[in-house]
């Protein structure tokens, strides 16, 4: 029960239908991306203070999102979410990177090695729920140690043919619950689960 | 029109065939799964799917597990299309050899009701690639495999989807149907 008091992680993650992640050469220009979905993905930024990357999603994430507040063409939308990632506390997995820069700010982990340890240590300390963006193989490592507390799916109204897996390497099934269902203009479905550890 | 039952990640099935011990059937989906069977005027399988199907069906067991669907599963018009079967013993079957997509355009045409497809992953596909599908029905079932076979394996280039209905069951199932974008 103790659980509940702890900070939960989060996975956001876009599917299409025949549950790819990605284009097989990482398109997403599939994802049905409009007003109403981006207002249910920034509705993030006020349950979370802390995002998890890995190395290569971290190095794209900086080398992008530092440049937007400097950008005059840069919407308040994409504002907002520079703003809250300053904010944030940035964990990134990364055994190679010497060090996790952020405009010179402090609040970076950095974690080598030890995942689960260090993940579960993070969720003790007293803070907002934290948001997983980390890749699909960072999510696959996180899933198969237990480490995500909540699934938010969308499910967009497509058929890919062909792409990445989100869920290709687990090796045991899992079961989830649902929490909650919303449907979307655009026709995405946002599904939340936990996972059912009873 | 395709119904089916998958898992988060799309698979109709797990890495062995017929592994769907992850289904969630409960009194809420059979009373959902009999309205849809009034609503039929065939289904339509291919050959695996018929033959686990026709093995199960018209048993005693599966008449004393479950009465009602067993009856409508057993009465129901019938198509199989295959090339390798000689012949079908299903109560009320007929069996299909050739020229699937002629058939099925032929059976399209005919005033009635749906016909839907169960399970049948190549047969499903096939259509699909000649749009000749007008509806997808997908109960999402609230659990990941790692492993299995996608439902829509080999789909040729992304088919965009409109959402038409979608619905919450009471054990997580979520029901989702959907139509061919026809802007495309």
């Amino acid at each position: 029960m103790e659980e509940n008091n702890m900070r939960k992680v989060i996975a956001l993650i876009h599917l299409s239908l025949d549950g790819f992640a990605a284009g097989p050469n990482d398109e997403l220009d599939w994802i049905s991306y409009d007003d109403e979905l981006e207002k249910y993905a920034h509705s993030m930024h006020d349950l979370t203070d802390a995002v998890i990357w890995g190395r290569r999603t971290y190095q794209g994430m900086a080398s992008y999102w530092l440049t937007v507040p400097g950008d005059p063409n840069s919407t308040p939308a994409a504002l907002e979410h520079a703003r809250w990632l300053d904010n944030a506390t940035k964990v990134v997995v990364s055994r190679t990177l010497d060090r996790i820069e952020w405009n010179n700010t402090t609040n970076t982990v950095q974690i080598k090695d030890n995942i689960a340890q260090e993940i579960n240590k993070l969720k003790q300390q007293p803070g907002k729920d934290i948001w997983f963006l980390g890749s699909i193989q960072l999510a696959q490592t996180f899933m198969q140690l237990g480490l995500i507390d909540e699934y938010r799916i969308n499910i967009n109204p497509t058929i890919l043919g062909k792409g990445k897996l989100l869920f290709g390497d687990l090796k045991e099934k899992m079961n989830l619950k649902l929490i909650e269902r919303k449907v979307f203009q655009s026709g995405v479905v946002a599904l939340r689960y936990s996972p059912n550890k009873a | 029109m395709v119904f089916n039952m998958v898992t988060l990640e799309g698979f109709f099935e797990g890495a062995n065939p017929w592994a769907i011990d992850w289904h969630r059937v409960d009194e809420e989906f059979n009373t959902f799964a009999i309205e849809q069977l009034n609503s039929l005027d065939a289904i339509v399988f291919g050959r695996l799917t018929y033959e686990g199907m026709a093995s199960y069906w018209p048993t005693s067991a599966a008449i004393a597990d479950n009465p009602d669907i067993a009856d409508k599963m057993n009465s129901t018009p019938k198509i199989v299309f295959s090339r390798t079967l000689d012949k079908v013993e299903w109560n009320n079957t007929r069996l299909i050899k050739d020229n699937i997509a002629e058939e099925i355009r032929k059976l399209k045409q005919q005033r009635g009701k749906d016909l839907i497809i169960f399970g049948s992953g190549k047969l499903t596909v096939s259509l699909l690639n000649l749009r000749l599908i007008d509806e997808i029905r997908n109960i999402v079932v609230p659990v990941i495999l790692g492993s299995g076979r996608p439902l829509f394996e080999g789909v040729q280039g992304q088919l965009d989807l409109k959402l038409v209905k979608s619905r919450t069951f009471q054990n997580g199932n979520v029901l989702l149907c959907y139509q061919p974008n026809v802007s495309q």
